[in-house]
Parts: C-alpha cells; structure tokens; sequence
C-alpha cells in the first residue's frame, strides 16, 4: 500500500512537472487569442490612421488646387471658356445697336472788320446737322442754318434735308433739298471747320460773285467706283430740281421756290481722281429760271496736294441774258507736314497753315478783283482759328479782315 | 429736248438701282488694312482727318455714311475706312490672342502691308502721308520708343488715329527687322 501510494504520488510529481494541469492549460490560450485579437484590432486602428492621414492630405491638396483655379480664374478670365464664343460676344457687344440719331455739325464766332469807314461786328452762326439711321441703307439727313441778321434778329435756315437710299456700292439716290454738286466749295468745302479762310472765295460772294453757295430740291443719283485700281476713282452726280428764279446784279440766284413753269433744272457733276493726291471735276446745269428765262451754268474744279502743299482752283460761269463768270485759285501749305512735335513753339509751328487765295469776277454786273491771305492755326483737326485779310478791288466791297473760331462737331 | 433726256436718264438709273438692289447682309466686309491706305487717301482731301477717338463704333457707322455720299466713296472703300476706324478705338480683346500654341509671325514685309501700315506711313519711300514718313526713324527714336508706339500707340498720343492691333513680340520683332531693311 504504501509503496503503491508512493508510486502514484511520484507518477503525480513527475506529471506536474511535465506538463501542466488540464486547469492551467485553458487559461494561456484564451490569452493568446485575445493578444491576437488586440493585435489585429491594433493593425486595423493603424491602418485606419493611415487612411484618414493619407484622406487630410488629399483634402488639402485639393483645396490648393479649388485656390489655383480660383486665382487663375480671377488673372484669365478666358480659363475654361469657348474662345469663339466670347469672340463673337465682343463683337456682338461693340457693334450693338445704339441710338440711329446722331448730331454733328458746325459754327463760327467771328469778328469781321470793314475796313475804310466799314462798319466792324462780333457774328455767330451755328449749323447742326441731324443723322437718322433708319436703316443700313436708309438715311434721312438735314442741316438747319441758324445765324444773325444785320438787325440782331435770329434767321433759321434750312440748310439741306434729304433721304438718302444707298441703292449699291456705285449709286446713291437722295430726294429732298441738297447742297447742288456745282463744283466742290459748295456741297464740301464751305463749313466753317473745313474753308481755311474765314470768307468764301470771290465767285460765291453776294456781293458781285457768280452764284451763291448752291442748294436745290429735288432729286438726285450720285456715286462713286474705283477704275483701273484703287489708287483711281471717279465720282458723279446728275439731279432734277425745281431751278434758279432769275438773276440780280449778274449773280444767280436760287430761293428753292416751286417750279413755276414745270420746266425743272437738270445738272450734274462729274469728279476723276486718277491718283489720290490729284481731282478734276466738271459741273453743268440748265433750266428756265422763274423771272428770266433759261440760263446755263458751266463750272470746273482742281485740286492737287504733295507733302503738305495744296492747290484748289474752281471757274464758273453763268449764262443767262447776261453772262458772267470768274475763277479762284488757293494755295495753302500746312506746316504739320514737317513739324511733328505737339508742345512748344515748335508744335504751335506744326498746327499753322498760312493760306493765299487769288479771284476774280467779269461780265454782267460789276467786275472784282480779290486777293485774299490768311493764316489757319488748327486747334484740333475740327477747330480752326483763321486770320483772313481781303484787299477788294471793283465793285462795292470794301477790304475786309476776319478772326474767326470754326468748329466742327 | 434736255428736260426729257434728264427724265429719262433719271427712270433709267432708278430703274436699275431698284433692279440690283442686293439683299441686306450681302455686303462684303471692310478691311483694315485697305482701309488705313483710303483713310489717308481720302479724308484729308476735304477737311483734316479726325482721330477715330472721337466717335464711337455705331457713330463712326453713321458718318462713314454720311460721308460716302458727300465725297461720292465707293461703298467698298467706305467698308474699309469704317473698318480701319473701329480696328483704331478697339484693341483687340484678349480673348484673341488665347491660343495653345502662338502662330508663327508672317514676314515683316508682308504684315507692312497686310496691317495697312503703308496706308498712313511712307516707307521705302511709298505709303501715305497723314503719318510719319519711317525712312530714317532709327535714328529719329530708339528701339524701346518704336516697339511701343506698335504695341501701344497711345501711350505716346492719346488722340493718334494708329490702331492697336494686338502684335505680339514676335510680330514686331519681324517688323523692326523690316523697317530697318527699308532703311
């Protein structure tokens, strides 16, 4: 018994210290399993940490670029727009339909001095000038004259006033009361802002000129088409008017009054500019005025320029039962050409333009001789300040001298 | 005898303008480089020419019409003055020059003619005359002076009727080398 008993606690001493207890056994894997499983849970809490960084990062990235694009935006604002399109909306935008009435014009101050015992006065005269777009080729325009007469009292004028329809490129045709196309002082050169003279050339004075500055009403087709190339070109007006009344001391004259007789005036103007700097054109008209029969009137015109120098020349004759006729000549030099400085004594040398003119006046009435010198200082292309000094022979006028502001608008 | 002939020719000429009328939209388009040449041609042969500051597009749109019937312009070359003002108020907008990869510049030569700078200014002793003549402007003004007044010609003037028309470095680069070539 005892030597039994003492077998099995040895087997007893020996097992536990082979191996452990069943008890003792389950505990260590219950321990391996949850340190695997907080080993886990901690690699996935890693990686999860990994992920929200690497998600910050990104959100920052992004947010720099939101902040680029925003500035790039603010520096170009063509980023990311259709280049044509906005093109096209420019354009749109330039071009868009404004008012169609536009307002220019002219006027004059002046003082005007008769010299031997004449009489000298301050004078105004304002002339605007109404453009009404009603269509691309329809144009409706009229100048109204507004100017003082010799008793202070304000005189309204109108002017000229025609529709205009622009057929094609070569043909316009206008109705209404027109400046006549009879030479070129006429329907162009008279503004006070364009005559470098303060006074119209002798053969269009009132007093012992040839005609006055001419306007009719009526019809008219004119136009203009380049010829061998466009260096040359020619331009033409022909028209059907209710003609001049008749003629007082030689000169004709034209009140717009209706045609009496039915018997219209018929005229035109032919311009050729075979090189740019060079015109010569050729004026024409009959009729039967109301108080003196028929008459004809028969003008030509010159210009010419070369590096700052122009010449202008203009005949007219009118034949009634008594003829008369005359010419001018001007010659004008603007100093511009050759001075290009704008401040100093130098640039008011470039805005001077010294002017001399020659005319004379013969047949019915009295004859005039006109020499005329005058000195245009441009204040702005449109603005000229003009000395004019005129030593008259024949006739009643008087030499006169002229300082007068034109301006055009 | 006279007085039928002028009816007649009068109904003749209505007639055919109410023939040919072309559809509105059919004109053609102006160009700015002719357009400085007939600028200079033609609007100083009355009047003084007025710098294109004074108007705006719409207005110079209605005194080019205006001014086609009063000087008997041919309705192209009233195109082509109309164009070459509005090229002078209005700078090319920037959305213009957005391009991915910029053109290669024409020769000089050409864009002399091509941008109409002959139509104001002699050079090579041909061009207008409401401009400068350019025989010997290098050694009126330096380098710095001339590329600006291309790029920029109102910072020098602010009336000057020369239009900006937008000429990158390259472009002017090419027209230096020209102008000093006629020079």
């Amino acid at each position: 018994m005892r030597r039994t008993e003492n077998v099995i606690l040895a087997a007893m001493l020996a097992a536990s210290l082979v191996g452990p207890s069943p008890a003792t056994a389950t505990e260590p894997d219950a321990d391996a399993d949850l340190r695997e499983a907080l080993r886990t849970q901690g690699e996935i809490i890693q990686q999860l940490r990994d992920e929200l960084g690497r998600v910050r990062e990104d959100q920052r990235r992004n947010e720099d670029r939101v902040r680029a694009l925003e500035d790039q935006e603010v520096n170009d604002p063509t980023s990311g727009v259709d280049a044509d399109y906005v093109d096209r909306r420019i354009e749109q935008f330039q071009h868009a339909d404004e008012s169609r009435l536009f307002l220019s014009g002219y006027a004059k101050a002046e003082f005007r001095d008769v010299l031997n015992d004449g009489p000298s006065t301050f004078d105004v005269q304002f002339n605007p000038i109404f453009h009404f777009r009603l269509t691309d080729k329809l144009h409706f325009n009229a100048e109204l004259e507004f100017e003082l007469d010799d008793g202070g009292e304000t005189e309204i004028e109108l002017e000229f006033a025609t529709i205009d329809y622009l057929a094609t490129d070569w043909l316009t045709l206008s109705a209404g009361k027109f400046l006549t196309p009879f030479n070129v002082f006429g329907p162009k050169i008279h503004p006070t802002w364009i005559n470098k003279m303060a006074s119209r050339p002798v053969i269009y004075d009132k007093n012992g000129g040839v005609t006055g500055v001419l306007s009719d009403v009526g019809i008219m087709a004119s136009g203009g088409t380049e010829i061998w190339s466009e260096d040359s070109k020619w331009n033409y007006a022909v028209y059907l008017t209710n003609g001049a009344i008749g003629e007082e001391d030689g000169v004709l004259e034209f009140e717009n009054t209706p045609d009496a007789d039915h018997d219209k005036a018929f005229g035109g103007r032919l311009g050729f500019l075979p090189i740019p700097n060079l015109e010569v054109g050729f004026s024409g008209q009959t009729g039967k005025s109301r108080d003196q029969g028929r008459y004809n009137l028969i003008g030509a015109d010159f210009w010419y320029s070369l590096a700052g120098f122009e010449l202008r020349s203009e005949y007219s004759r009118a034949e009634t039962d008594r003829d008369r006729w005359g010419y001018y000549v001007q010659g004008a030099y603007d100093l511009g050409e050759h001075v290009r400085e704008t401040t100093g004594l130098m640039g008011m040398l470039g805005r001077m333009e010294p002017v001399v003119r020659w005319g004379e006046t013969m047949g019915a009435g009295p004859n005039r001789q006109q020499v005329a010198v005058g000195l245009a200082y441009w204040l702005y292309p449109s603005v000229p300040l003009k000395f004019t000094y005129e030593l008259n022979s024949g006739g009643v006028q008087n030499d006169r001298f002229f300082l007068q502001v034109g301006y055009g608008f | 005898m006279l007085r039928r002939f002028g009816w007649l020719a009068g109904c003749l000429i209505l007639g055919s303008a109410l023939g040919g009328l072309p559809s509105r939209g059919d004109e053609p388009q102006g160009d700015v480089g002719r357009g400085a040449k007939f600028y200079s041609d033609n609007c100083a042969r009355c009047h003084k020419a007025r710098p294109a500051v004074e108007h705006r597009d719409r207005e110079w749109s209605i005194v080019m019409t205006h001014m086609r019937i009063t000087a008997g312009l041919p309705g192209q070359q009233a195109r082509d003055i109309q164009a070459f003002l509005w090229a002078s108020n209005n700078p090319p907008p920037l959305i213009l020059k957005k391009t991915g990869v910029a053109p290669a510049p024409l020769p000089g030569t050409q864009m002399l003619d091509q941008h109409g700078c002959r139509g104001c200014h002699k050079i090579g002793g041909k061009g207008g005359v409401i401009a400068p003549d350019l025989q010997g402007v290098f050694e009126r003004r330096d380098e710095g002076w001339i590329r600006t007044q291309i790029q920029h010609p109102r910072q020098h003037n602010p009336q000057t009727v020369m239009p900006n028309l937008g000429l990158g470095n390259a472009e002017v680069d090419a027209i230096l080398e020209a102008l000093r070539g006629t020079n």
